[in-house]
C-alpha cells in the first residue's frame, strides 16, 4: 500500500516535472520572466542583509572608537587637572599659603601640559593669579557669589569635587577650560575647614591634541565635542571638525567632573555608501537579467535540439521502413518467377524423363531444378526473416513450458528419427506473442537435430532461469559444439557453417530478430557437456502463478 | 446431392473462370487441369476488371459467355486486384453464389484472412512443385466439380 501510494506519488511529480518541461518548452519567454523574478528577489534579499550587517558592524566600530576618544579627553582633562590637586597640596603644606606662588606656578605651568595659568581664590574670592598679565581684573572676583556660575561653586564646596567649567574664549584669543578645587585645611582640632578653590586654567586646544582628537578625521570621520548632553539644553559646539553636524551620529559622553560634555562621531561619507549600494543593485539585476537570459538561451537551443533529433529519428525510421519495405518486395517478387522456374524445370525433366541420352544434359537439367529449388528457398527463407520482427498476434504472458510441449509434438517424428532424447526443465513464463516463441523454440531445435549428431545418443535439453526482469532459455545438445569465433557468424542470414545440407542457414537469424524486436537477445555458448547452446534471453512476464510450471518430456 | 443426381449433372462440362495475369501460371494451371484427369472449360482472363466484364457479360465477344462453376483467383493483378474483385461480386446478388478460390503465392496472413472474410471459398498457396499443383488442382476439382456442383440458373 506505502509502496503504491509512494510509486503514485513520484508518478505525481514526474508529471508535474514533465508539464513544467513541456511548458518551458513552449514557452521559454514566461521562463525568463519567472527566473529573472526570482533571482531578482533573491539578490534583493541578499543585498539588504548585507547592509544592514554591514551598518550595524560600522555603528558598533564608530561607537569603540568614540568611546576610546573620549577615554583619551578624560584623560588629558585630569592630568590636567592634577595642577590643582597640586596646588592643594602646597596649601595644606604651608597651612593655607604657598611661598612664592609666582616661582611655584611658573615650575608647575611647565609640568602640566596644557596649564595655561594657575589661581588661588582663598574662600572663592580670587586673589592670586598666574600669569597675571591680561587678567588683573579677575582678582577679587568672588567665585562663590557669581550670578552664573555661584550654585554650581556653592555645590562644588559642598561636595567636595572638582569642577570644570568652560568652554570660554581667552582674551588673546584660544579657546579654554578652567578646573576649580575645593580645598579644605585641617582647623587644627582634626576638623576639615573650606579654605577656598585651586584653579587651573588650561587650554582645550591643547589637550585635544594631546588626546589626538584631530586623528578622527584622518581616519575618515567627522566630529564634533558639545556641551549639554540633553536636547532641551543649549548645546554649544566646543570643537567641530566641520561646520555641519555629524550625520546620525553615535554619541559618547564624558562622564569627567560633572562636565556634561557629548563627543559625536559618524563617518566622513556617511554611514550609507549610496555609489556601493547601487553598484550592488546594478550588478543584483545584471545577474539576473544573465541568469533568465541564460535559461531562455538554454530551452530555446534544448528545443531546436530536440526539434532536431526528432526530425533525424523520423527520416532514420522513414529510411529503415523504406528499406525494410524495398527489401520485402524485391524478395516477394523475386520469389515468383523463381517458383515458375521450379515448376517448369520439373515438368520439363518429367517430360523428358528416359529420353535423355546425354549424361551431360540430364546432369545440367538436374542442376538446373536443384538451383532453382535452393533460389526459390533462399527468397521463401529471406521473406521469413524480414517478417520475423513483426508479432504474430498478441504479445502477452507466454507460458514456455506449454509452447514447448507443442514444438515437441510437432518434432515428435524428428526427434524419434535422429534418435534424440529432449529434456525439458522449468520454464519461466516470458512477454511475447505464443507464435513468435513458438518459432525460436522449433528453429533452435531444428538446429540441434541437424548439426548435433555425434557419436553418442544426441540429447536436447531445454531449461529456463529468472534472472530478474530477464528471463533465459537455454537450448543445450550433446553435439560436437561450435566453436568460439564462429558463435557470432552462426546469427548472419545465409551464414552456414557446414557446405550442402538442406539448411539456408537463415534459421538463427530469424530466431536473433525475433529475440531483439520482443526487446531480447540471443546468443550461442557453450553447453555443459561440451555442445552447443543456444540462448533465448526474454522480458520476464509479470504473472506469478506461471513461474512454477515446468514439464518433463521422455 | 444423390451419386444419381451427380451422374445427370456432370453430363455438362464443368466452367472454370481463372483470373490470372500471369501467362505462366495460367498455363501451369491449365496444363495440371488436363493432366489431373478432370475434364474443364477454361477460360482466361487477365485481372478482375476483366473477370468482372466476363460475368455480367459485357462488350460483344462475352455476349455468350458461360456462367463459370468455380473462379480461380489471383490477388495480385494489375488494375483491380483479385480482393477488390472479390469484393465487388459478393457484393452483387446474382454472382455472390459462384464459389471463389484464391490461388494465390502470398503466404501473408493479413492476405489469407482478408480472402476468408470477403467471401472466399478456399485460399491455395501456389507451389512450386508441379506435381503437388496436380494433386490439388485434382482436389480442387473433385471437390467443386463432383461433390458440391450448383444448380445452374442459365
Amino acid at each position: 500500500m506505502r509502496t503504491s501510494a509512494k510509486q503514485c506519488g513520484l508518478a505525481l511529480v514526474g508529471a508535474v516535472a514533465d508539464d513544467l518541461q513541456r511548458a518551458a518548452y513552449r514557452w521559454p519567454v514566461r521562463i525568463q520572466a519567472i527566473v529573472f523574478f526570482i533571482v531578482a528577489m533573491l539578490v534583493a534579499g541578499v543585498i539588504w542583509h548585507q547592509e544592514r550587517a554591514r551598518l550595524s558592524e560600522e555603528r558598533s566600530r564608530a561607537a569603540d572608537l568614540a568611546a576610546a576618544q573620549v577615554h583619551a579627553i578624560e584623560l588629558g582633562i585630569e592630568r590636567v587637572l592634577g595642577a590643582t590637586h597640586a596646588l592643594a597640596a602646597m596649601l595644606r603644606h604651608g597651612n593655607g599659603s604657598i611661598d612664592d606662588f609666582e616661582a611655584a606656578a611658573r615650575h608647575m605651568l611647565g609640568a602640566y601640559p596644557g596649564a595655561i595659568g594657575l589661581q588661588l581664590a582663598p574662600d572663592g574670592v580670587v586673589r592670586q593669579v598666574f600669569p597675571l598679565r591680561g587678567v588683573e581684573e579677575s582678582i577679587g572676583y568672588d567665585l562663590l557669589r557669581d550670578p552664573v556660575r555661584g550654585e554650581q561653586m556653592r555645590q562644588a564646596r559642598a561636595s567636595g569635587q572638582v569642577v570644570v567649567l568652560g568652554p570660554f574664549h581667552l582674551l588673546h584669543g584660544g579657546l579654554a577650560a578652567a578646573g576649580r578645587l575645593p580645598v579644605f585645611l585641617d582647623n587644627g582640632q582634626g576638623r576639615e575647614v573650606f579654605w577656598g578653590f585651586a584653579i587651573v586654567l588650561f587650554s582645550l586646544p591643547e589637550v585635544l591634541t594631546q588626546a589626538r582628537l584631530s586623528d578622527l578625521g584622518e581616519r575618515g570621520y567627522v566630529y564634533r565635542l558639545l556641551r549639554g548632553t540633553n536636547k532641551g539644553d543649549e548645546q554649544r559646539i566646543i570643537v567641530a571638525s566641520s561646520a555641519d553636524p555629524p550625520p546620525e551620529p553615535v554619541q559618547q559622553p564624558l562622564h569627567l567632573a560633572s562636565l556634561g560634555w557629548t563627543l559625536e562621531l559618524a563617518p566622513q561619507a556617511g554611514w550609507n555608501h549610496p555609489y556601493g549600494l547601487l553598484g550592488k543593485i546594478l550588478a543584483g539585476l545584471a545577474f539576473s537579467l544573465l541568469l533568465a537570459w541564460q535559461a531562455g538561451w538554454q530551452r530555446r537551443s534544448m528545443a531546436a535540439r530536440r526539434a532536431h533529433e526528432e526530425a533525424l529519428e523520423q527520416r532514420l525510421a522513414q529510411r529503415a521502413a523504406d528499406l525494410q519495405r524495398f527489401a520485402e518486395v524485391t524478395a516477394h517478387h523475386l520469389q515468383e518467377p523463381a517458383r515458375r522456374v521450379v515448376s517448369y524445370s520439373g515438368r520439363l525433366r518429367e517430360q523428358l524423363a528416359g529420353r535423355i541420352d546425354d549424361r551431360e544434359v540430364a546432369m545440367s537439367l538436374d542442376f538446373i531444378c536443384a538451383q532453382a529449388e535452393r533460389l526459390r528457398k533462399l527468397l521463401g527463407d529471406l521473406e521469413l526473416f524480414l517478417a520475423a520482427d513483426q508479432p504474430l498476434g498478441k504479445s502477452e504472458p507466454c507460458d514456455g513450458a506449454e509452447t514447448v510441449r507443442s514444438v515437441l509434438v510437432r518434432f515428435s517424428g524428428q526427434i524419434a528419427a535422429a534418435g534424440a532424447r529432449v529434456v525439458v526443465g522449468q520454464l519461466p513464463p516470458v512477454f511475447i506473442d505464443a507464435r513468435r516463441l513458438a518459432h525460436m523454440f522449433e528453429i533452435a531445435l531444428d538446429n540441434a537435430l541437424r548439426h548435433a549428431r555425434g557419436e553418442q545418443p544426441l540429447v536436447i535439453e531445454i531449461t529456463g532461469l529468472a534472472q530478474g526482469q530477464r528471463v533465459r532459455y537455454l537450448i543445450s545438445d550433446n553435439g560436437p559444439g561450435i566453436e568460439e569465433e564462429y558463435r557470432e557468424r552462426v546469427f548472419r542470414v545465409f551464414e552456414r557453417l557446414s557446405s550442402g545440407g538442406e539448411g539456408t542457414g537463415v534459421g538463427l537469424a530469424i530466431l536473433r530478430r525475433i529475440a531483439e524486436s520482443a526487446a531480447g537477445r540471443a546468443w550461442l555458448e557453450e553447453a555443459v557437456s561440451g555442445g552447443c547452446c543456444v540462448v533465448l534471453e526474454l522480458p520476464a512476464s509479470s504473472q506469478p502463478e506461471a513461474l512454477l510450471r515446468g514439464a518433463r518430456w521422455p | 446431392m444423390s451419386e444419381e443426381e451427380a451422374m445427370v449433372d456432370s453430363q455438362r462440362s464443368n466452367r472454370m473462370l481463372m483470373v490470372e495475369d500471369e501467362a505462366g501460371d495460367a498455363r501451369l494451371l491449365q496444363l495440371a487441369m488436363r493432366q489431373s484427369g478432370f475434364s474443364a472449360d477454361i477460360d482466361h482472363v487477365w485481372d478482375g476488371y476483366e473477370a468482372l466484364d466476363y460475368l455480367r457479360r459485357a462488350g460483344q465477344q462475352r455476349q455468350r459467355a458461360p456462367r463459370p462453376d468455380l473462379i480461380v483467383l489471383d490477388l495480385k493483378m494489375p488494375r483491380l486486384s483479385g480482393l477488390d474483385f472479390l469484393a465487388l461480386i459478393k457484393q452483387d446478388g446474382d454472382l455472390r453464389a459462384i464459389p471463389v478460390v484464391v490461388f494465390s503465392s502470398s503466404l501473408l496472413e493479413t492476405d489469407v484472412r482478408s480472402a476468408y472474410e470477403l467471401g472466399a471459398a478456399g485460399y491455395l498457396i501456389k507451389p512450386a512443385d508441379f506435381q503437388e499443383l496436380i494433386s490439388m488442382v485434382r482436389i480442387l476439382g473433385e471437390y467443386w466439380f463432383t461433390l458440391v456442383r450448383l444448380p445452374h440458373n442459365d
